[in-house]
């Protein structure tokens, strides 16, 4: 996809902190995401990969600098309108509503997170209805719509928090560490439902992931942070050649994502 | 058949029918008066219950200040009966109107707490009214060098008048009215929870309960919905509140302190807590025990206090939680057992 400089980024992050008394767990972080690109974040435990999820996505305010999202600075703005804005996120921990059915937790977020809805009414709202109805049959869990989600495995978990997300149709989808845990054959599922997201709803996609095959399968630019700051930022065929990279994270798997690459 | 008895939807009403058509046959029984005006209390009791169970149970908001709003619809219609002197019929409807804006304020004092705080806040404040209740002692009013207090006082509301059910339906009948009354206020209250918990206002409270920071970031305003569920709950209560009032035609600072309070709690929790059905379950129980033991009112404390014990420990989702556990394993296998050995046999043809 040919990246137009004069196009502005969807998101933008100038100069953003976040800090926890002297801990800077975000440092002063700039970076772009593009229209319709999957920018993959990864990085070791602790270098401030959720929590900068947290920042932008208004659960956790920053301490200071800029979030850009669609022309907006949305540092400050309550979660549930950054949601209605158009970003949508998933979880580290496999969250979900656990007293509600599989189909009643993507409803949810089909009628009040698509868009600032006043008055809620005593009846679902078709349109709604439809599409928390698409979105568990994306993620292929129509068949376990009536279960509680308490009782779920965590692979059916995370599906449903991904299908909950893209039942708010947003324009940037958040993906933290969505297949860790899961098997060589669930990876290469979730992989598929991304890539098939990404080719149907024409979104733009940022995905914090340690395992290097998911991550390198979908992204087409990587980041990778240490202690809150941005220590490389570039095609994810680079990232085993970068010295600081394989320095600070990589290591011995340096050589295991060379040959992944080739 | 299997569908009708696995879904809730088609359940509650059908449910709710029986229970009501109960309820409303019994007093042409002739169970005799003092039935009547305990299923009356116990209807008042569940109404005021079934509504803090949407606050507590079904929004997760562990609020102990409900019979506060409680108190306003009774105080309120006893109030203007007193002292503007209209009928209650018109004072009733008011007072629950200032219970809604009561149980407004109480849900914007709560915004800022969470879980056990909250509890802490509203017990706070429940006791507050109480003890300024109490603590009345200016005279408002005098009638023959009697003293009256704007509140009761110590004493409490009297002969502010009532719904006026001996003139109605004649002195032998006159329970029946407060009897239908109540019925009323349960039944209505019961259908508006019913209807709350199943459109997209209960699935808001359901999953503030179950994980605020999941719902913020899936559109949800805890702020809004948190003051919502409290506005919406209090206008039945205010109701139960002023029906109490007009049937004992007495109000007093009872109804704020805490036997009271911990009597309707345990009903809430045995019942089942975030159960559509449990407050009524929990009140018939209680109450039936209640009255069992009342030659035996030493054993009361007692036996209340290893229920709760039971309850807690084995029966974690109260009888409405165990009710739908043991209907999932016998009722609905059986029906889907039946069906599918009818499947079978049609099969084999």
């Amino acid at each position: 996809m040919m990246s137009d400089k004069k196009i502005a980024p969807i998101l933008a992050c100038r100069s953003l902190s976040k800090h926890y008394g002297a801990l800077a767990a975000v440092d002063k972080l700039n970076f772009d995401v593009r229209s319709g690109e999957i920018l993959g974040i990864s990085g070791p435990n602790g270098a401030g990969k959720t929590t900068l999820f947290e920042v932008i996505s208004g659960l956790d305010p920053a301490t200071s600098g800029e979030i850009s999202f669609r022309g907006h600075n949305i540092v400050d703005f309550p979660p549930e309108q950054i949601c209605h804005m158009g970003i949508a996120r998933t979880f580290q921990l496999n969250t979900a509503f656990d007293t509600l059915t599989a189909r009643e937790n993507v409803l949810l977020a089909s009628c009040f997170g698509h868009h600032n809805l006043l008055f809620p009414g005593f009846k679902f709202n078709r349109s709604a209805l439809k599409r928390a109805d698409e979105a568990l049959d994306l993620v292929r869990m129509t068949h376990k719509r009536d279960a509680v989600a308490r009782d779920l495995p965590v692979y059916d978990r995370k599906r449903l928090m991904i299908a909950g997300a893209l039942a708010c149709e947003p324009k940037l989808l958040l993906l933290d560490e969505p297949v860790g845990g899961l098997d060589f054959q669930e990876i290469n599922e979730v992989i598929e439902l991304v890539e098939i997201i990404r080719h149907e709803h024409s979104l733009t996609i940022i995905l914090i992931e340690h395992v290097m095959r998911f991550l390198v399968a979908l992204s087409d630019r990587v980041m990778i942070m240490h202690q809150g700051k941005n220590i490389y930022e570039g095609l994810p065929e680079e990232l085993a050649k970068d010295p600081t990279v394989v320095e600070v994270y990589l290591g011995e798997e340096a050589k295991h994502l060379k040959q992944l690459m080739q | 058949m299997i569908d009708v008895m696995s879904n809730p939807r088609s359940r509650d009403p059908i449910f709710g029918g029986v229970l009501l058509a109960i309820a409303i046959i019994i007093p042409f029984l002739d169970p005799g008066i003092y039935f009547v005006k305990q299923l009356t209390l116990l209807f008042i009791w569940t109404a005021a219950v079934t509504q803090w169970n949407l606050v507590f149970g079904v929004a997760g908001i562990w609020t102990l200040a409900h019979m506060v709003i409680f108190a306003t619809g009774g105080y309120g219609t006893a109030m203007i009966g007193l002292y503007l002197d209209w009928s209650l019929w018109v004072g009733l409807p008011i007072a629950a109107l200032c219970a809604i804006f009561i149980s407004y304020l109480i849900g914007v004092a709560t915004v800022r707490l969470r879980g056990p705080y909250v509890a802490v806040l509203t017990l706070a404040i429940a006791v507050a009214i109480y003890a300024l209740i109490l603590s009345d002692s200016e005279c408002f009013t005098y009638d023959e060098l009697v003293c009256y207090q704007f509140s009761g006082g110590i004493n409490g509301l009297h002969r502010f008048g009532d719904f006026g059910f001996k003139e109605l339906l004649g002195f032998k009948q006159r329970f029946f009215g407060d009897y239908y009354l109540a019925l009323a206020v349960l039944a209505f209250g019961t259908a508006f929870v019913i209807a709350v918990v199943r459109s997209p206002f209960g699935l808001a409270f359901r999953g503030l309960r179950d994980n605020e920071k999941y719902s913020r970031s899936r559109g949800i305003s805890f702020t809004k919905y948190q003051i919502l569920v409290f506005v919406m709950s209090g206008f039945f209560t205010g109701l139960a509140g002023g029906v109490y009032a007009g049937f004992f035609k007495t109000m007093g600072s009872s109804v704020v302190g805490m036997p009271l309070l911990l009597y309707l709690f345990t009903m809430m929790i045995v019942g089942g807590r975030g159960y559509i059905w449990g407050p009524i379950l929990g009140c018939g129980l209680l109450m039936l025990v209640d009255d069992l033991l009342r030659t035996q009112a030493e054993w009361r404390t007692v036996v209340f206090a290893v229920i709760i014990i039971v309850v807690v420990l084995f029966m974690r989702f109260g009888l409405a939680g165990l009710i739908e556990q043991l209907w999932h394993r016998y009722v609905v296998q059986f029906f889907r057992l039946r069906r599918e050995e009818r499947e079978r046999s049609m099969a084999a043809k």
